[in-house]
């Protein structure tokens, strides 16, 4: 195997996020008040959480584009912050830039609905309209379509880590020459269902808030003395139960040290997960708790650590996987 | 540059329950289409489609969705071909995987019973529902740990789960890599083709003049890839190899292609340039086809955009008109039968055509189709959303 690190130069930021459609609005803005919503199994209990603001003009601004006219809140914002992103880059010939995103539930609101209608009025009327957009790379399409990416397109799936691969992927696309830039993206839309799943799972119980949005990078191979280069080459550690999500920590606090180069997400999922393990209270953290949305969540963490490599020295950022696996990015 | 060689190979499809009894049974001209039984249809306009019959579950398996008992079988018969089973396990063994609904039924079944009010009972199954969670089924099951990639690309994230597996050894990346793709037929799935009038209700005809709807279908398929150095070291069986990979993007509309192909054409023109292999060389293609009137015509004029005159001379089929369309695993399913007919130089034959597509009319493989020995041939997959692969494979 090749031991070359393959290094990445991160050239554009955008994100889309409970706090506002800017990038620094992720550091310098307080997240706001949870609002309350009911769960679907019972409508009198109900749920903090953190939304976006649908109608701000960022995201209305889209709604005339003709693929997003039904598109679900995720391709909003996936579209927005790979727009804002996309500004910092330099002219890419058509096709050399490729497009990488990481979805947790996907387009969770249209299938909850194209399922639940066809449940409640009967098979024979569910909703042609509805069903393509729940295929897992619709709202990715959308964001292709829009932003006119003809490069190579890929949705991954997966937890926060999932955002870990995208960035191993546009690795692999530049050892293999066939883009000159690719933009990554992570996303999450909140859901009724979702909530659902996460009060089940104990989560809201243990103080997570949910929320949604979408967090977009551009990276390339790079150009001569870069501000900002990440490599992604160390293998992640993967959990199933509880007991094993608490040793996969302890394995990263003992290979990384808990002191100076190791720095955690500001959410992890279960918020209380760290409390009892030795150490985990001294390792740095990004500040500005937004909430738990799968990569989105991991793609604000990743931009604020690009900011907080500007005042740092070299540090490990840990991409913590609410269900499968915690993984590193070393910001070099 | 590492060369990329396949040591290893499994299937579970609707003909059988592994890679030899599905693809005799694809030679024989066998279909298979039958009454769902996996959930209730009723009010659907197709009733039908090809299930695998997959044994019961024993202790075990009862934990496991249908989607993982369907992967970690295929997963195993690639192990066990690449004899790799019983050896110990390099720690980081990547896994690049495809799906498009995960262990869906049991996302539908937390729905239900939230909208029942009572979303407890069954909160085990959604936490497992994600499409990660059938990966780290088979690494359980496969006893292996590593980076995995879960690529959901629609109809095309076979192609291209087998492509990234590729890229990562031809870009030493990785040594060894289990590629392939899995699904479970799901009722959310199927009632979303039905809705769309995409299903037939009576047979799926590739290329023909009146084809009017796919079959959906499920397995699961995967393969073990080396490079080629590696596989020699240990003196593995080498059964084929992976020439080129080659992607692109269709913006023209969400769940329809480009009516000239021009996605697909360039897919396949990259994967060739990236063999080295001249179009008029291939002697097989097994098509993507679903049987749809969109897809088959402009997949069809992509075949003439890229062989041109040799196009008849070439072989191709679509597997789906036997097995059906097996969404994410369709491109691991596919590029397995594409090896079985480089290797027995015989085309699987083009089922359910009687009246077919002019341009492709002299290209249909009939029974006891025969291929050049030794010449390279071609797997090819579109997907909703835009999606387009190719990969250029010999023995």
């Amino acid at each position: 195997m090749n031991a070359a690190p393959h290094l990445l130069e991160v050239v554009g930021c955008g994100s889309v996020s409970p706090v506002g459609c800017t990038i620094d609005a992720l550091w310098e803005t307080e997240p706001p008040h949870p609002v309350h919503e009911p769960l679907l199994s019972n409508p009198a209990q109900f749920v903090g959480v953190r939304r976006v603001n649908l109608r701000q003009e960022a995201l209305v601004g889209w709604e005339k584009e003709a693929r997003l006219r039904r598109a679900s809140p995720l391709a909003y914002f996936m579209t927005e912050a790979a727009n804002q992103a996309m500004k910092y880059v330099p002219e890419i010939l058509p096709g050399r830039l490729a497009l990488v995103c990481a979805l947790g539930t996907g387009s969770v609101i249209y299938s909850r609905r194209f399922y639940s209608d066809a449940l409640k009025k009967g098979r024979h009327f569910a909703s042609p309209l509805l069903f393509p957009e729940t295929v897992y790379n619709s709202p990715v399409s959308h964001v292709a379509s829009t932003l006119n990416i003809s490069g190579p397109c890929y949705t991954l799936m997966g937890d926060e880590t999932a955002w870990t691969d995208a960035l191993r992927v546009a690795m692999v696309w530049f050892a293999r020459d066939v883009a000159d830039a690719v933009l990554v993206v992570g996303g999450e839309e909140l859901d009724t269902i979702a909530l659902e799943a996460y009060k089940g799972s104990g989560w809201i119980r243990r103080g997570l808030i949910a929320t949604e949005g979408a967090g977009a990078i551009v990276v390339r191979k790079p150009v001569g003395r870069s501000p900002c280069v990440i490599k992604v080459d160390a293998p992640p550690v993967f959990f199933r139960s509880r007991q094993d999500q608490r040793n996969a920590w302890k394995k990263i606090f003992t290979k990384y040290g808990i002191q100076e180069n190791l720095l955690l997400p500001s959410n992890i999922t279960p918020p209380d997960l760290l409390k009892n393990i030795p150490g985990a209270s001294d390792v740095a953290r990004l500040k500005n708790d937004l909430g738990f949305a799968f990569t989105a969540s991991s793609a604000w963490a990743f931009i604020q650590a690009v900011e907080y490599r500007k005042q740092h020295p070299p540090f490990n950022l840990v991409v913590a996987g609410a269900n499968t696996a915690l993984s590193v990015i070393s910001f070099v | 540059m590492n060369k990329v060689v396949i040591t290893g190979m499994g299937m579970v499809s609707p003909l059988g329950l592994d890679t030899e009894t599905s693809w005799e049974s694809l030679k024989a001209g066998v279909g298979v289409r039958q009454p769902i039984d996996l959930f209730e249809t009723e009010g659907c306009r197709c009733r039908e489609g090809a299930q695998v019959d997959l044994p019961q579950a024993d202790r075990s398996e009862r934990r496991l969705s249908r989607a993982s008992r369907l992967a970690i079988m295929a997963a195993k018969e690639a192990m066990r071909q690449a004899c790799l089973n019983d050896r110990p396990f390099p720690q980081n063994f990547p896994l690049c995987v495809s799906t498009t609904g995960g262990a869906m039924e049991w996302g539908e079944t937390f729905l239900r019973g939230a909208l029942a009010v009572k979303p407890d009972c069954k909160l085990a199954h959604v936490a497992r529902y994600h499409p990660q969670q059938q990966v780290i089924d088979l690494q359980h099951a496969l006893g292996v740990e590593g980076p995995v990639t879960m690529i959901g690309n629609a109809c095309a994230s076979g192609a291209n789960a087998i492509g990234h597996g590729f890229d990562l050894i031809r870009s030493e990346l990785a040594d060894c890599v289990m590629v392939g793709g899995y699904e479970a037929m799901t009722e959310l799935i199927f009632m979303g083709f039905d809705c769309l009038q995409a299903l037939s209700v009576d047979c799926c005809r590739p290329f023909d003049l009146y084809r009017n709807g796919l079959m959906l279908g499920e397995g699961a398929a995967f393969l073990v890839l080396e490079s080629e150095k590696h596989a020699q070291t240990r003196s593995a069986n080498i059964l084929g190899r992976i020439l080129g990979y080659g992607h692109a993007m269709d913006l023209h509309h969400l769940t329809q292609p480009s009516p000239h192909g021009q996605a697909l054409i360039t897919a396949m023109q990259n994967a060739l340039a990236g063999a080295e292999v001249e179009p008029h060389q291939i002697t097989y293609i097994n098509a993507h086809g679903t049987g749809t009137p969109a897809n088959d015509q402009a997949e069809a004029l992509s075949y003439i955009g890229v062989f041109g005159e040799s196009l008849p001379e070439i072989a191709v089929s679509s597997t789906k008109a036997a097995i059906g369309h097996t969404l994410g695993a369709a491109g691991g399913l596919e590029t397995v039968f594409t090896l079985c007919a480089a290797r027995e130089c015989m085309a699987p034959p083009q089922l359910h055509n009687q009246s077919p597509l002019p341009e492709v009319a002299k290209s249909l493989a009939g029974i006891n189709r025969t291929l050049k020995k030794g010449q390279p041939v071609m797997s090819v997959n579109l997907g909703f959303g835009g999606s387009n692969a190719a990969l250029v494979l010999s023995l």
